[in-house]
């Protein structure tokens, strides 16, 4: 009977802007020669990181890589200590680690815990890949305010600060924003990070997606669906989505609209145009 | 007296103020109630089981084998949640709509059939009553008062040492003013659609 019980892994929201970060960071990681240590720190973002209780490796082989690869939620090496990312980033880069180092953190983390590593980073001539991964709100401890929100503790409105502009005053001598809902944007501005000599921060920035549906009270289902190009190549299921389902049966994707939030990440990514919002009207697209 | 149940569900379905309107109506009846809230890591997503305990109860978890009822918003959670703690003869009031683990869906795991999981209850010598509280909640006006209907579903049963006038009262002081329209009509729908199993079952024969 315990093998009926599947497995039910934590996962990020559905449409949440870190599973086109992740996605993006992916491309573009393994793409540079070695082997990539990505640092994460705590906050949402950590959850890039706990695998899948169905899926277990010894850290270190073949399998391991390969996994990585393939499986959503594999993307972090470290994670937990606040702050940590980019101090053990550096770490590693000193003592002269042949691949890429990335350090991960969110906006909140960015504020609470990473600005002296940052700064260590750069007077220290680190070769870090720092992503920021800014959905304007502390989210994983129960939505507080971040200082990218805009209001403070008691709900008043206050100034916002800007990530890019503090690591420009820092000395990163490289930064980039980027829409974190924009797969190949991302994608391209991880290449461009991961080859520079020092310090390199992209902030993927969108709001949490949570925070937009509540705001925006959204009622209904949302629009994406899968269409007949669907081949089943299950990419799309890499992504690790929980509103991207499988059809054993049919051998075709899914999307359980009451989850999806449309927020294209997957349409983006599907190698047949399977997945979009068909126009209005028109049901003959629908799987 | 002592009453244990449990409520389980995925992140996000609402399972814990769930079992805090059953323990707060439980409270305005004159019982005492303890909540026991698992989620760590869990999260949005992640399997979530809230345990309620009304009567003479002192600790916050239901101990193994000891669950009159598991209310299962998600029918793997209630199957997860009945293995360890459905007692013998427990009952569990499921949804049907499965949320696919991302296990299942990269392929890792396999998710059981309804029938497999009706089957499981029956085996751990338990009775299960599995409706699709999802379309009853969409038709309510949200997918979102799933819960609601589940706790509508309870009222049906004459399990609950809670009356149906307190529990009513209880949930629609603490959802927003504008969506109590909705989770009144869920829980309605919900008692409705239990009280037609209730009544063809052995349970319901000759009550109610």
């Amino acid at each position: 009977m315990g093998q009926l019980v599947a497995p039910r892994s934590s996962t990020l929201c559905a449409g949440c802007p870190h599973l086109g970060t992740y996605w993006a960071l992916k491309q573009a990681v393994y793409r540079q020669p070695g082997t990539p240590i990505i640092n994460g720190d705590i906050g949402c973002y950590e959850q890039g990181g706990y695998g899948l209780f169905s899926r277990q490796v010894e850290p270190s082989d073949a399998p391991s890589q390969r996994l990585k690869v393939t499986s959503p939620y594999e993307m972090l090496d470290t994670i937990y200590v606040m702050g940590s990312g980019v101090g053990m980033a550096q770490g590693q880069s000193h003592v002269g680690h042949e691949g890429p180092v990335v350090a991960v953190a969110g906006d909140s983390t960015f504020f609470h815990a990473t600005l002296p590593a940052v700064v260590n980073a750069v007077t220290n001539h680190a070769r870090v890949t720092f992503v920021v991964m800014d959905n304007s709100w502390t989210c994983m401890t129960g939505h507080q305010v971040s200082p990218t929100t805009g209001t403070d503790t008691v709900g008043q409105p206050t100034t916002t600060l800007d990530i890019a502009g503090v690591c420009h005053a820092l000395g990163v001598p490289f930064v980039r924003v980027t829409d974190a809902y924009d797969v190949k944007g991302t994608t391209a501005a991880f290449k461009e990070a991961l080859t520079q000599p020092g310090v390199a921060v992209v902030v993927a920035k969108r709001e949490c997606a949570l925070q937009v549906q509540r705001r925006e009270r959204r009622r209904g289902e949302a629009k994406s669906t899968v269409n007949e190009n669907c081949n089943g190549c299950r990419v799309c299921l890499q992504i690790g989505c929980p509103a991207i389902t499988w059809d054993a049966e049919r051998k075709r994707a899914g999307v359980d609209r009451l989850l999806c939030v449309d927020c294209t990440i997957c349409h983006q990514i599907c190698p047949r145009s399977a997945m979009g919002i068909p126009p209005a009207g028109d049901t003959s697209l629908c799987l | 007296m002592k009453f244990n149940m449990i409520v389980a569900g995925v992140g996000g379905q609402g399972t814990i103020i769930a079992s805090h309107m059953l323990a707060d109506a439980a409270i305005r009846s004159g019982l005492r109630a303890r909540v026991g809230e698992t989620f760590g890591a869990a999260m949005r997503g992640g399997a979530v089981a809230s345990h309620v305990r009304l009567g003479d109860v002192v600790a916050p978890l239901v101990p193994t084998a000891s669950a009159s009822l598991v209310l299962a918003v998600e029918p793997l959670e209630g199957l997860r949640v009945a293995v360890p703690y459905l007692a013998p003869g427990g009952l569990v009031i499921s949804n049907t709509r499965p949320l696919y683990p991302v296990d299942v869906n990269t392929g890792a795991a396999t998710y059981p059939s309804l029938a497999q999981i009706q089957d499981a209850v029956r085996r751990l010598e338990g009775i299960p009553y599995f409706f699709d509280a999802t379309a009853l909640a969409l038709e309510a006006g949200d997918a979102r008062t799933t819960n609601v209907v589940m706790l509508g579903a309870l009222l049906a049963t004459d399990l609950l040492p809670v009356t149906a006038e307190v529990l009513r009262e209880t949930i629609l002081s603490r959802v927003p003013p504008k969506t109590r329209e909705a989770n009144a009509r869920a829980l309605a729908l919900g008692e409705e659609a239990m009280r037609r199993l209730w009544r063809g079952s052995s349970h319901g024969r000759g009550s109610r």
